[in-house]
C-alpha cells in the first residue's frame, strides 16, 4: 500500500514539473523513468501509476474546470456527443492514469528482465 | 517471458501514445486527443478563468511610450496611447488576443488557402475563391496603400502587434479551434489586412443578376422583360431625398453605345453562390429640432451574417489626434462605425451593380488569346498553388486574365464562349492622398462636417452609405465609394466582351457622387434602398430593398421630441410595410371568390394582424407561407425552368403592385390550366397552400441561429426564441440581422448605447464568448462609456493591461 501511494505521489509530483514544459506524451515516458529510477515493482508502478496520472490530469483539469465555472467543459462535452462537464473531467483523468499506469508499467519491467 | 512482459507493455505503451498522438487518427473527426486532453496542453488551458481577471505589464521594443488599456464590466478595452501608431499596435495585439482564429480563417477563406488546414474538403471552394480575384484585388490594393505613409504606419503597427502576441503563445495557449483543426498561427500580413477588406467587398458588393436577367429576357422576351422588372418603385423613398438638386454637369459618356447584351449565354447558372441577399442595413440620423434633448441622434445598425465570434469587436481607442468609440473588425486596424464627443458615424451598404459578365470570345482553341474588336488580345496567364492538407504536391489551377478581368467561369457548353468577371473591388485605387484606413482615422478623429467630408475621399470599396450627426447640429449622408459610369442598361445583362464599347465609360466623380447635407425634413436616412430618385444623371442598377426604407421614412418624418428610447425602439422595430400594402390586397382578392377559406379562423386571426413580427404570433408564419406561395403561383412561367436554367425573379414590390393594379394581367394566369387564373385565384391557391402548414410562431419558423464560424453546433447558440423580418427595421432573419446595434445621442457628453450578439472573446472557453446574445434578443442595449482618461470614474474597470517600451 504504501509503495502505491508513493509511486502515485512521485509520479503526480515529477508529471506536474515535467508536464508544464513538455508534449502531452512525456507524461509515460516521465513515469516510465520514475518508475525505473524509484526501482518500482511492476504492480505499485502500475497501480501507483494509474492513481498519480488520473491525480495529476484530473486534478488539474478539475481547478481549470472549477475557475472556468465549467463553461469550456460543457460546450466541449458538447461537441463530443453530449458528456457533461463532470464527466469530461473524468475522462481526462483516466486518460492520464491509463498512460501514466502503461509507462510506469513498461519502466518498472527494464529492471525486472535483468 | 520478462522479455517479453516488458516489449508487451513498451509496445503497448508506445503504440497507444503514437495512436493518441495523431490528428484525426484513422479517418475520424478527431483532434490528437493526448494532446487535446492534457490539462497542460489541450482544451483545458483554454478554459480562462471566470472571475479572476489579472493586470499586467506587457513591454515591447516596437512602442515608443507607456500606454494603458482599461477593461471594462463587459470585457470592453479602453485604449490609451500616446500615438496613433502605438494605440494600432495594441490594437492589433488585442484583436489577436481575443480573435485570432477568427481573423485566420476570415482571410484563409477570402484568398482560397482553406485547403492548406481543412484538406480536400475545402479544394474546390478554394479553387473559385481563386478564379474570383480576391488575392489578386487585395495585392492591387495594398500596392495604393502601401504608398501612403500614412497607411503604412498604420497598417504594419497592426500587424506588429498581433504578430507580438503571436509570437508569445506556445501550442498550448493556441486558440481551441487551431488546436480542433490542428494547425498554428501564422504571421499576420499587410496582405491579409487587404485580403479581410475583400471579404467585406466580397459579401457586400459582388451581388449580381447579370446571368439569370439575360435569361429571363430571352425567355420572356424584352417587353415584357421591362414590364415585369421595371427599375424603379414609383413608391420609393431614396437615400437622398428626391428635393436634393443636381448642380453639377454630368459627365459625358465617351462611348455612349454598349456591347448590346441580347446574347446568348450557354452558362444555366451564375458560376457561384451570391452572397446572402439578406444581407443589409438601417443608418439614419435626426436633427436637434425633432429631439426632446436638443440635441441631433445618429443611429446604425448593420445587418450582417450572425455568427461567433460574431463579426464585430467594440473598442475605445484614445491617442492625441483622437478618442473615439465603437465597433472595429479583428484583423483590420481602426474603428468602422462610432462616435466621439463631437460626432457619431456610421454605414450601410449601396447596392449598386459593380460586378458585370463578359462573354470572352477566344482567339484559339488554347485560349492564349482573345478577340476585342478583332484584333488578338494576349491572355495573362497565372497558375494558383493551392496547397491541400494530406496531399504531397499542391494543385496547381491556371486563371486566364483579360482585360475585362479573370475568366471565372469555363462553359462546358460553350467553350468558346467563357465568362470573365469585370469586378470594382479588383481595381487598384485611384490615386489619393489617403486610403481606406485614413478615412477612419479621420471620421475617428473627427470634430465635424468639414472633417466628415474630407475622410469619405479615402473610401472606395465596397461603396456605402456613410451618415454623420455632429454636436453642431449638421446631419449628412453620401452614398460614398468608386462607382463605375455605365449606359442606360448597361451590366443588367450578360455584356459582350468582343467589343471595346461594352466597357465601363468611367467612374463617376465623387463630386457627382449623391449625398445631402440637412435636409429640409430633419433626418436623413438609408436602408439599402435605391440611392436617388429618377431624375439623378446617372444610370445605375442593382439590387436595393424597399420596404424598410419606405418604413424608416416615414416613421421619422412623423416622429418628434425624439428620444434615445424611441430610437432604440425603431430599431426594435418588427413592423413591417410589406403586409401592410400587401396583405389587404390579398384578403380582397379572397372576399371576392367564393371559397369557405374567407372564413377560416386563421384567415380571420389575420385579419386583425397589426404587421408585426413578433416571436410568439402565428400570424406572420400564415403570412409569409401565403405570400411566398402566391408569389411562386404567380410566376410559374419563370419556376418551370428552376431546374436547368437560373431565372431572376421580379422583385417582390412589383409583384405587390400587379396584385394591386392589374388582377388581370396574364402572368397570373396558370400555364398548365386551361382555364385563364386571375389574381384572385392566385391568392385562393396561395391561401390554400399556406394553410397546409400547421400554425407556428414566428421565431420557431424563422428559427434564428448564430452559428460558430466551423459550423460547431455545440459553439453557437441556435433556435432563438426572437422575432424580426428582413423587410422590417429588426431585420432579424434565420442568419442574418442587426449585428451591431448603436444609438448616439451627440449632446454635451455623447450619450450612446449599442449591443451585438456576441461578446468581446472569441474563445468558446470565456465568460465573455456570448455573454451579450441574450440581451440582444431581449432587445437590451449597453451604455457606451467613451472615458476621458484610464481613471474616468464612469466605468469600473476589471482589469488593466500596461503597455510600454522594452529595455
Amino acid at each position: 500500500m504504501q509503495k502505491i501511494i508513493s509511486a502515485a505521489l512521485a509520479i503526480l509530483v515529477g508529471g506536474a514539473v515535467g508536464q508544464s514544459l513538455l508534449a502531452w506524451w512525456s507524461l509515460p515516458v516521465l513515469a516510465a523513468l520514475i518508475a525505473l529510477i524509484f526501482r518500482m515493482r511492476p504492480r505499485p508502478a502500475l497501480i501507483g501509476g494509474f492513481l498519480g496520472g488520473l491525480l495529476l490530469w484530473g486534478g488539474y483539469a478539475a481547478i481549470l474546470n472549477v475557475q472556468n465555472d465549467g463553461i469550456l467543459s460543457a460546450r466541449i462535452g458538447a461537441l463530443f456527443g453530449g458528456v457533461s462537464g463532470i464527466l469530461l473531467v473524468f475522462i481526462t483523468g483516466f486518460f492520464g492514469a491509463v498512460f501514466a499506469a502503461l509507462g510506469a508499467w513498461t519502466g518498472s519491467l527494464v529492471r525486472e528482465k535483468e | 517471458m520478462r522479455h517479453i512482459r516488458f516489449l508487451l507493455a513498451l509496445v503497448l505503451t508506445a503504440g497507444l501514445t503514437v495512436l493518441a498522438s495523431l490528428h484525426q487518427p484513422m479517418g475520424s473527426p478527431l483532434p490528437a486527443l493526448g494532446q487535446f486532453l492534457s490539462p497542460f496542453t489541450g482544451f483545458w488551458q483554454n478554459a480562462d478563468p471566470a472571475h479572476q481577471f489579472k493586470d499586467a505589464t506587457l513591454a515591447f521594443p516596437q512602442l515608443s511610450a507607456e500606454h494603458e488599456v482599461v477593461f471594462d464590466e463587459r470585457g470592453v478595452p479602453h485604449i490609451f496611447a500616446q500615438s496613433a501608431e502605438d494605440a494600432s499596435f495594441i490594437q492589433g495585439y488585442i484583436h489577436a488576443r481575443d480573435r485570432l482564429w477568427q481573423m485566420d480563417i476570415s482571410v484563409r477563406a477570402t484568398i482560397g488557402r482553406l485547403s492548406e488546414v481543412m484538406g480536400e474538403r475545402t479544394l474546390e471552394r478554394d479553387r473559385l475563391q481563386r478564379r474570383k480575384g480576391l488575392l489578386w484585388g487585395a495585392e492591387n490594393a495594398l500596392k495604393k496603400w502601401m504608398s501612403s505613409p500614412e497607411e503604412v504606419t498604420i497598417i504594419n503597427a497592426y500587424c506588429e502587434g498581433v504578430n507580438a502576441y503571436i509570437s508569445s503563445l506556445k501550442p498550448a495557449d493556441y486558440p481551441l479551434e487551431f488546436k480542433l483543426l490542428g494547425y498554428a498561427p501564422e504571421p499576420w500580413t499587410p496582405l491579409h489586412i487587404a485580403a479581410f477588406y475583400k471579404s467585406m467587398s466580397e459579401a457586400l458588393c459582388s451581388r449580381h443578376y447579370d446571368i439569370p436577367a439575360t435569361h429571363a429576357r430571352t425567355l420572356l422576351g424584352d417587353s415584357l422583360f421591362q414590364v415585369l422588372y421595371p427599375e424603379y418603385n414609383p413608391a420609393q423613398s431614396p437615400v437622398i431625398p428626391e428635393t436634393v438638386e443636381w448642380n453639377f454637369e454630368q459627365l459625358p459618356l465617351q462611348q455612349p453605345t454598349t456591347g448590346d447584351s441580347m446574347l446568348s449565354i450557354g452558362a444555366p447558372r451564375t458560376p457561384f453562390d451570391l452572397p446572402s441577399p439578406f444581407i443589409g442595413s438601417n443608418n439614419w440620423a435626426v436633427r436637434a429640432e425633432k429631439t426632446a434633448n436638443g440635441a441631433p441622434i445618429l443611429c446604425n445598425d448593420p445587418h450582417l451574417k450572425l455568427r461567433l465570434p460574431a463579426v464585430w469587436y467594440e473598442l475605445q481607442m484614445q491617442t492625441p489626434e483622437y478618442n473615439a468609440y465603437g465597433v472595429s473588425f479583428p484583423g483590420v486596424p481602426g474603428i468602422i462605425i462610432g462616435f466621439n464627443n463631437k460626432m457619431a458615424w456610421g454605414v450601410t451598404n449601396v447596392g449598386h451593380d459593380v460586378l458585370d459578365w463578359y462573354r470572352i470570345d477566344w482567339a484559339n482553341p488554347e485560349k492564349t488569346a482573345y478577340l476585342i474588336n478583332g484584333q488578338e488580345q494576349p491572355v495573362r496567364e497565372i497558375v494558383e498553388v493551392i496547397q491541400v492538407k494530406g496531399r504531397q504536391a499542391p494543385v496547381r489551377d491556371t486563371v486566364r486574365y483579360t482585360a475585362w478581368g479573370p475568366v471565372t467561369y469555363n462553359d462546358p457548353e460553350h467553350p468558346n464562349h467563357d465568362m470573365a468577371m469585370r469586378w470594382l473591388a479588383h481595381d487598384e485605387p485611384a490615386e489619393k492622398p489617403f486610403y481606406a484606413l485614413g478615412a477612419f482615422t479621420r471620421l475617428m478623429g473627427g470634430q465635424g462636417l468639414a472633417d466628415y467630408q474630407t475622410a469619405l475621399r479615402g473610401w472606395e470599396s465596397p461603396a456605402q452609405n456613410f451618415i454623420f450627426a455632429s454636436q453642431d447640429n449638421d446631419i449628412a449622408i453620401t452614398v460614398n465609394g468608386k462607382l463605375p459610369l455605365k449606359a442606360d442598361q448597361q451590366g443588367r445583362f450578360v455584356q459582350d466582351g468582343s467589343r471595346s464599347a461594352s466597357g465601363w465609360k468611367g467612374f463617376i466623380p465623387h463630386e457627382h457622387l449623391p449625398r445631402v447635407v440637412n435636409p429640409e425634413r430633419g433626418f436623413v436616412s438609408s436602408a439599402n434602398q435605391r440611392s436617388t430618385g429618377p431624375d439623378y444623371p446617372y444610370y445605375y442598377n442593382g439590387g436595393f430593398d424597399d420596404y424598410r426604407g419606405r418604413y424608416i421614412n416615414r416613421r421619422l418624418a412623423e416622429m418628434e421630441g425624439i428620444t434615445v428610447e424611441d430610437m432604440k425602439a425603431l430599431q426594435l422595430d418588427s413592423r413591417s410595410l410589406k403586409p401592410e400594402e400587401v396583405m389587404p390586397v390579398l384578403l380582397r382578392l379572397l372576399d371576392q371568390t367564393a371559397s369557405e377559406l374567407r372564413n377560416h379562423e386563421r384567415v380571420t386571426a389575420l385579419r386583425s394582424w397589426d404587421y408585426n413580427f413578433t416571436k410568439d404570433a402565428e400570424a406572420p408564419s400564415l403570412f409569409e407561407d401565403w405570400f411566398k406561395a402566391a408569389y411562386a403561383q404567380t410566376f410559374d412561367e419563370l419556376t418551370v425552368w428552376e431546374d436547368s436554367l437560373e431565372v431572376l425573379k421580379p422583385e417582390e414590390w412589383r409583384f405587390v403592385e400587379l396584385l394591386t393594379t392589374q388582377p388581370g394581367h396574364a402572368i397570373f394566369d396558370h400555364q398548365v390550366t386551361t382555364a385563364v387564373e386571375t389574381a384572385q385565384d392566385i391568392a385562393l391557391r396561395g391561401l390554400e397552400e399556406a394553410l397546409q402548414q400547421p400554425p407556428i410562431s414566428w421565431a420557431a419558423y424563422q428559427s434564428t441561429d448564430i452559428g460558430h464560424m466551423a459550423m460547431i453546433p455545440a459553439f453557437s447558440r441556435l433556435d432563438l426564441d426572437v422575432g424580426g423580418y428582413e423587410d422590417a427595421p429588426n431585420a432579424i432573419k434565420p442568419e442574418h440581422g442587426p449585428s451591431w446595434r448603436m444609438v448616439v445621442e451627440l449632446g454635451e457628453k455623447p450619450n450612446a448605447w449599442g449591443i451585438f450578439p456576441g461578446g468581446p472573446s472569441g474563445n468558446p472557453g470565456s465568460v465573455f464568448y456570448d455573454p451579450m446574445v441574450t440581451p440582444w434578443v431581449e432587445g437590451q442595449y449597453n451604455r457606451l462609456h467613451l472615458m476621458d482618461n484610464p481613471d474616468d470614474a464612469s466605468v469600473q474597470p476589471i482589469y488593466r493591461l500596461t503597455f510600454k517600451t522594452a529595455e
